[in-house]
């Protein structure tokens, strides 16, 4: 660890946050409003030549994506084709990752969210994230939402249980877990437990939602279910979803990304429809990739 | 040719002989020190004063120093020690320079002998600060030679938590020190328990810096700056230099054996109480 990253991480990045918290705690006094997208359509994603790179190797090279409100973007390809890295790039999951540096853009709704003014309480409030395998906090069901409701300042109980309601409504959880909210969060099935993660993404109402192959871990039946929630949740918000399945992708994305590996760096192919994608593909690979030929 | 099923029972046979072995002898050190010690071993004994050199009496005051000096030893070892392990844990990288420095030096510490410790803590501590031969000085003196052990075991446990909780903490963006009060501590607390007793263990079974810097009277302490004998002082005194003190020595063993089964119980009764955070939400449950 240089001494920059070292001052960076215990001097720079908490005075940081204790100033966002400040700015926030301004606004907090008006409501709850700075809570509230002000366009609930907004939540359209745009990446322009993003690379990133890991030391001096290049994990993706020149990536492109568009994803606007009301769609599902799945991201495709084989293993190590940077999938992954681009799906943490757009909420800046990448900051912490070491040796790891961004170039290119990506806007939100017009903002350049790799600008470092950019605050990264608001980017992580806007887009939330989950991961491939479930990671509730070992806390009650109830808290595992409780706790980001309350460290993001929403002091109200009543409101704070009103969104805990409705993440969990959202989720498909409710009628399973409204009865024992007080109960350990490990006490869930994998497939509870993964839609307890989208809740507790949820709770915070962001208008773009990451999902890293939220399946992959998952029996056939949860997986079944978590496809119906994002099928249902994509109405009031973007989603983008990395998955190795293709009949996944076929089923629920409305746009496909395939990536691919060129040069030792991941890339994107093509991107477009899912069904131009599967039926009228251009590129080679995205043909030999669909068809099961190659990756 | 052996049948693999032989090979496997003999193996068996061996692995629980190995084991059993290793269990013979604190077994018999035990065995040793209860047909020694347990005559003399009462109410008495624990609630009076030494007398003759400790050959009869008790070793009130002498538990009652220990403690103190166990005391001042954990309160200085706990906030520093959990504050440096959580430093390494969460702020430097496992495979950096920085961890990799530390760990060796931490080592390197662990490894010195005690009695040098014990040095160093009369030069610092009794006459550099002149907190003199006390129980002050004594525990933290102890404290300085606990010290990288605990961080080590603590920071072992802190590093135990699941990356992947970090990661949601992350994506959701929560503050650095709620996150660790509310999901690392408690997911470590059993870790930190553990460290918590070998280092209260290693505390009490240290004579030499002891000797150097809390001194042996075995009058009863009226503060912490006042000088005190401590269990294993008493022991080494009694079995070292008082003729006929064998069986005091064994039957303050036991004691000091038990104190440190009480630590255990109440360590590991205490991580198993860390707050998990679970609030009634009562108007949700109807």
């Amino acid at each position: 660890m240089t001494l920059q990253s070292l001052v960076n991480q215990t001097v720079t990045q908490p005075l940081n946050r204790v100033l966002e918290r400040y700015l926030k705690a301004g606004t907090a006094g008006r409501g709850t409003e700075s809570f509230v997208p002000s366009d609930p359509k907004s939540g359209r994603v745009r990446i322009d030549n993003l690379s990133v790179y890991y030391g001096n190797r290049a994990g993706i090279q020149n990536a492109h994506l568009s994803a606007d409100p009301g769609e599902v973007v799945a991201l495709v390809g084989p293993s190590g084709c940077g999938k992954s890295s681009l799906l943490a790039c757009i909420n800046r999951m990448t900051d912490h990752m070491p040796n790891c540096r961004v170039e290119g853009s990506i806007e939100i709704d017009g903002q350049d969210v790799l600008h470092p003014a950019f605050a990264l309480n608001e980017l992580r409030q806007t887009v939330g994230m989950v991961f491939q395998q479930p990671n509730p906090f070992p806390l009650s069901i109830a808290e595992n939402l409780n706790f980001p409701l309350k460290d993001h300042g929403i002091g109200c109980p009543s409101e704070r249980e009103g969104r805990i309601r409705q993440a969990l409504q959202q989720a498909g959880l409710w009628d399973e877990v409204s009865n024992r909210l007080n109960d350990s969060a490990m006490s869930l099935s994998g497939g509870q437990q993964q839609r307890l993660c989208i809740a507790r993404a949820l709770v915070l109402q962001p208008r773009i939602l990451l999902l890293d192959e939220p399946c992959s871990a998952l029996d056939p039946l949860s997986t079944e279910r978590i496809e119906r929630l994002i099928s249902e949740l994509k109405a009031s918000m973007t989603i983008i979803m990395v998955t190795h399945n293709l009949a996944q992708a076929r089923r629920i994305a409305d746009q496909i990304v395939v990536c691919w590996t060129r040069d030792g760096s991941g890339c994107v192919v093509e991107s477009g429809p899912t069904e131009a994608i599967f039926s009228q593909s251009e590129h080679p690979v995205t043909q030999a990739y669909c068809q099961g030929q190659a990756g | 040719m052996i049948h693999p099923r032989t090979t496997d029972r003999l193996a068996t046979l061996l692995f629980w002989g190995i084991a059993s072995l290793f269990l013979l002898l604190p077994g018999w050190i035990l065995a040793e020190m209860v047909v020694t010690g347990w005559a003399h071993l009462d109410g008495q004994f624990l609630f009076s004063n030494p007398v003759d050199s400790g050959r009869q009496g008790g070793i009130a005051p002498i538990l009652v120093s220990t403690l103190l000096i166990l005391a001042c030893c954990m309160l200085a070892v706990l906030p520093v020690g959990l504050g440096c392990a959580l430093f390494l844990s969460e702020k430097v990288e496992t495979d950096s320079r920085l961890a990799r420095r530390t760990q060796q030096a931490l080592d390197v510490l662990s490894g010195v002998p005690s009695i040098v410790y014990g040095l160093f803590g009369y030069v610092f501590f009794a006459q550099v600060l002149q907190l003199g031969f006390s129980i002050l000085s004594g525990g933290l003196t102890l404290a300085c030679m606990v010290l990288p052990l605990f961080i080590r075991l603590s920071e072992q446990a802190l590093r135990s938590v699941p990356r992947s909780y970090r990661q949601a903490a992350n994506a959701l963006n929560l503050s650095e020190a709620r996150f660790v009060r509310k999901v690392v501590l408690p997911c470590a607390a059993n870790g930190i328990a553990s460290a918590f007793i070998v280092g209260s263990g290693r505390a009490l079974a240290e004579t030499a810096v002891l000797i150097f810097t809390a001194g042996y009277v075995t009058r009863y302490p009226d503060t912490i700056m006042d000088s005190g004998r401590s269990l294993s002082v008493h022991i080494y005194d009694l079995a070292m230099n008082v003729p006929g003190g064998s069986a005091p020595a064994a039957s303050t063993a036991l004691v000091l054996i038990g104190l440190l089964i009480v630590i255990n119980g109440l360590a590991r009764r205490l991580a198993m109480g860390m707050p998990n955070g679970r609030p009634r939400l009562k108007r949700l449950l109807g």
